[in-house]
């Protein structure tokens, strides 16, 4: 296990009680991201976000996702699905965020 | 230190369409001073449902597309917006908290402009996104679609009409 790994980093966090509620159907949990038992009567779902430093949202990570996650090599971080397509345009050019909005 | 936390207390968020313009006390409304431009981190978001029955609660922090024209001062005992240390200083430069506006904030449908999903059941579901150092969600611009975001309850997500009680806990430079 890399002392420095990007998988171990585990950022922002997000917690959706459903512990005493009736939940979320599964077409609805199916639509958003979720399993449906992560969301379910009864459930209690934990899971780390990172932020996108491209878009500026933040993404949270699946815990049964299984193919790797999209990597800037300029950023030298880990960025969210949408802009790691649009990242692959032969015309793209790489801006921040934070880059974007100052212009 | 000047974190501060937007809070409504009992509001029914009556779902509405992306890319619409919301109408009042349906939202929460954040926006930057488009002065430096100053950045606002967005550090929690924070949704309890107070439904009384089953109900799909679709809320959603999006950037507004476009913003809203003549925000209203909060005045209502409904919502609260103040600093997290008591004896803190504004800053010069202050972020706009509304719920309500002249005309309301366009929440974006455009796919390269980023999401947080918030969406639970309103009856008696907990939602809370806490962000890690640095990788807030960002509030910075001169103009929308940068400058500023706001948290409703989407019917584009499936939301139906849902009381809620919501705090966004922020920090602006």
């Amino acid at each position: 296990m890399a002392p420095f790994s990007r998988n171990l980093y585990q950022g922002g966090y997000v917690n959706i009680d459903h512990s005493a509620s009736p939940g979320m159907p599964a077409w609805w949990a199916r639509r958003h991201g979720y399993l449906p038992h992560q969301v379910a009567e009864g459930s209690v779902y934990e899971a780390d976000t990172y932020g996108c430093p491209h878009c500026g949202g933040v993404v949270v990570k699946n815990p049964e996702r299984q193919r790797p996650r999209e990597i800037c090599f300029k950023c030298n971080t880990f960025i969210c699905d949408t802009c790691a397509a649009i990242s692959r345009h032969p015309d793209y050019v790489h801006r921040l965020f934070v880059q974007l909005v100052e212009k | 230190m000047a974190k501060r936390i937007f809070t409504t207390k009992g509001q029914t968020f009556n779902a509405a369409a992306d890319n619409t313009a919301l109408t009042s006390v349906i939202f929460m409304y954040l926006l930057a001073s488009a002065t430096a431009p100053q950045l606002v981190d967005v550090l929690e978001c924070k949704v309890s449902g107070m439904a009384s029955a089953s109900t799909l609660g679709g809320f959603v922090l999006k950037r507004a597309s476009t913003n809203a024209t003549t925000p209203t001062a909060l005045s209502t005992a409904s919502a609260s917006d103040g600093l997290l240390l008591p004896t803190g200083t504004a800053l010069a430069s202050t972020v706009t908290a509304a719920i309500a506006a002249a005309t309301g904030p366009i929440g974006s449908n455009a796919v390269t402009d980023a999401t947080l999903d918030l969406g639970l059941n309103g009856f008696g579901g907990i939602f809370r996104w806490n962000a890690a150092p640095g990788q807030e969600w960002k509030i910075q611009g001169a103009a929308a679609p940068g400058q500023g975001s706001v948290l409703y309850n989407s019917s584009t997500s499936s939301g139906v009409n849902c009381a809620a009680n919501i705090h966004i806990i922020y920090e602006p430079y």
